[in-house]
């Protein structure tokens, strides 16, 4: 992929994570290598809940949907994550405090910061898990939620935006349920959707196409996918102001009957083509996981190259998901990326790759190196 | 603990303070059970009138000792225009940059469905009636630049469609979702000068 480097910065990654009642695990130092880390035990061992810490560092959020009672440990009141990043213009110092009762607190480097955008900008990852098959056979809402993630991530406004316009959507919708509904009050809102409906709807737009021709070749190169993918965000209206808004006022009588707003980017999708059919119905399930590799990769390569630094890449049992040869093709795509990885697998032996690797295993919550 | 145990009562009161967890609350009670008692009284004192002794001023919402507010009461403030605020600390705020000569309106709340805020629970009429009555040529909607605040100005400035007085809002040097309590002086400043017509 863009392996000409035009990355400055050195990759980001982390240099040392302590974490102390955070699911299962016990407590921790963990001191990853730079590059490869495989991450091996048995079923149930904790190798998904350390991958878990690790993307919450990112995320600040779990990859699998769990609320913050669930990632604190069982006999546990706080769960604290607090991790040395480097890479970037300075090392970084990150610290996590999860507690049953309290608010969650956030410290970076040492202070707190003034908005979860200040965190996305500084710390990146992708994170390929097997729950994102969705992405070639899901919803729409994976794939928006997708664009969403990278989104935060390079563009500093993008997630309060979001997160306005996703108020302002649910403010309508439960305005629209009301028996005797005020139009003076729903139109309040309109502004407010279509003003940040545009800037949202432009910027996935926008990222697609960019992403789009690094899927394509991906999918035909790295994976020798069989026929060519086509890629395109397929907005429900134009993310314009007034077109936006003009669709929320002529579609206002429908809204009231349906109890919901339909017009906007929250009804938005990327369409995936395999010759001139929708991959998501019409793919094999060997073609989705494909598709999705190729999502993944162009993720990566995009990251890097907005950023200017190779992002901290997590791989939650993937091999499992793959054949030899296209195992083999991601690990080379890996290898030539150059960034720190973190991957987990009841098979270490699977994991196709001879140098710059460091083993940790996983035993009952215990890792051990 | 004992059923009229003074200090766990008075801890868990503090607590249900907005920011004070049971370790802050515990903190701040033996300060002031070890500290002095005059000071312990002069609190206690104070906590037990506040209720009486301020009332919300009829005009405006802000709050004072009397039915009028000190800026409503103050012939030199011009009564033409009006700055409508969410809260008294956000009217504080402004008061504190000394340049906004006018009256203010004191909302007491924004609009949000989400937990089932209404315009008819905003003093709203009573702008309106201001509006007719005083000669107002200008509101200002000076309400935080989050979905809230933008909506309940959007709102005033439709409600208002029809009256002649020119409405326009604070200008986005606030920043993004933010709350003008906690906005710097210069930059409220700023916001208020280069407010934009809605
Ligand atoms: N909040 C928690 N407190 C204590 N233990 C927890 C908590 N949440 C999950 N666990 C335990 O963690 C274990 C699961 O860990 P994890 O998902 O990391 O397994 P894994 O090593 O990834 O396994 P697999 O190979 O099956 O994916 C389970 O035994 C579960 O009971
Ligand atoms: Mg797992
Ligand atoms: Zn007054």
């Amino acid at each position: 992929m863009s392996g000409d480097s035009r990355t400055v910065e050195a990759p980001t990654r982390v240099v040392v994570l302590r974490a102390r009642g955070f699911r299962n695990l016990a407590p921790l130092t963990f001191e990853p290598g730079p590059h490869f880390n495989v991450i091996h035990g048995d079923n149930g061992a904790g190798k998904s809940n350390l991958l878990e810490a690790i993307h919450y560092l990112g995320a600040l959020k779990s990859f699998r949907g769990a609320k913050r009672e669930d990632l604190i440990g069982l006999d546990c009141d706080t769960a604290l994550l607090d991790a040395t990043l480097s890479g970037g213009a300075a090392p970084h110092q990150l610290r996590i405090e999860l507690g049953r009762s309290e608010r969650r607190r956030l410290q970076l480097d040492q202070k707190r910061p003034r908005s979860s955008s200040v965190w996305h900008q500084t710390v990146q990852m992708v994170l390929f898990h097997p729950g994102d098959l969705v992405l070639a056979a899901g919803a729409p809402d994976r794939r928006r939620a997708f664009l969403d993630r990278i989104l935060e991530q390079i563009d500093p406004i993008y997630g309060s935006t979001l997160a306005s316009y996703e108020k302002a959507l649910r403010s309508r919708n439960r305005l629209l349920k009301e028996e005797s509904i005020n139009r003076r009050s729903v139109r309040a809102y309109d502004a407010i959707l279509s003003k940040a409906g545009a800037v949202v709807g432009t910027a996935r737009a926008r990222l697609v196409d960019d992403l789009a021709p690094r899927v394509t070749r991906a999918f035909e190169e790295v994976f020798a996918g069989d026929t060519p993918l086509g890629v395109r965000y397929l907005p429900r209206v134009e993310p314009t102001e007034e077109v936006i808004v003009q669709a929320l006022e002529s579609s206002f009588e429908k809204d009231c009957k349906r109890g919901f707003t339909a017009d906007g980017p929250h009804g938005d999708d990327v369409e995936l083509r395999l010759h001139d059919v929708g991959a998501r119905h019409h793919g094999s399930q060997g073609q989705h996981r494909t598709i999705v590799l190729a999502l993944k990769t162009a993720e990566l390569d995009l990251l890097t190259e907005r950023i200017g630094r190779v992002p901290i890449l997590l791989l939650d049992d993937v091999s499992s998901e793959l054949d030899r040869s296209r195992n083999r093709r991601f690990f080379e795509v890996l290898s030539h990326a150059g960034g720190q990885v973190f991957l987990t697998t009841t098979h270490p032996e699977f994991i196709l790759l001879e140098n710059d690797r460091v083993d940790f295993q996983v035993e009952g919550g215990r890792v051990t190196r | 603990m004992a059923p009229n145990d003074p200090i766990a009562t008075l801890i868990a009161l503090l607590s249900r303070l907005p920011g004070v967890g049971e370790r802050t609350a515990a903190r701040l009670a033996f300060h002031v059970l070890e500290g002095d008692a005059q000071y312990a009284q002069s609190l206690g004192k104070a906590l037990s009138t506040i209720h009486d002794d301020v009332t919300r001023c009829e005009m405006c919402g802000n709050y004072g000792a009397e039915s009028q507010c000190a800026i409503c009461k103050d012939p030199r403030r011009d009564e033409s225009i009006i700055c409508v605020v969410a809260k008294v600390p956000d009217l504080i705020a402004l008061e504190a940059l000394g340049s906004f000569r006018g009256r203010y309106h004191v909302l007491h709340g924004l609009l949000a469905p989400l937990d089932g805020v209404g315009p008819d629970q905003l003093p709203l009429d009573a702008l309106e009636r201001r509006i007719r009555e005083d000669g107002v040529k200008e509101i200002i909607v000076a309400t935080p630049l989050n979905v809230e605040g933008e909506a309940t100005a959007l709102y005033v400035a439709d409600t208002l469609g029809s009256s002649p007085v020119r409405v326009s809002r604070i200008a986005a040097g606030v920043p993004h979702g933010g709350e003008l309590e906690f906005t710097d002086q210069v930059t409220l400043g700023r916001a208020l000068e280069d407010r934009r017509s809605l």
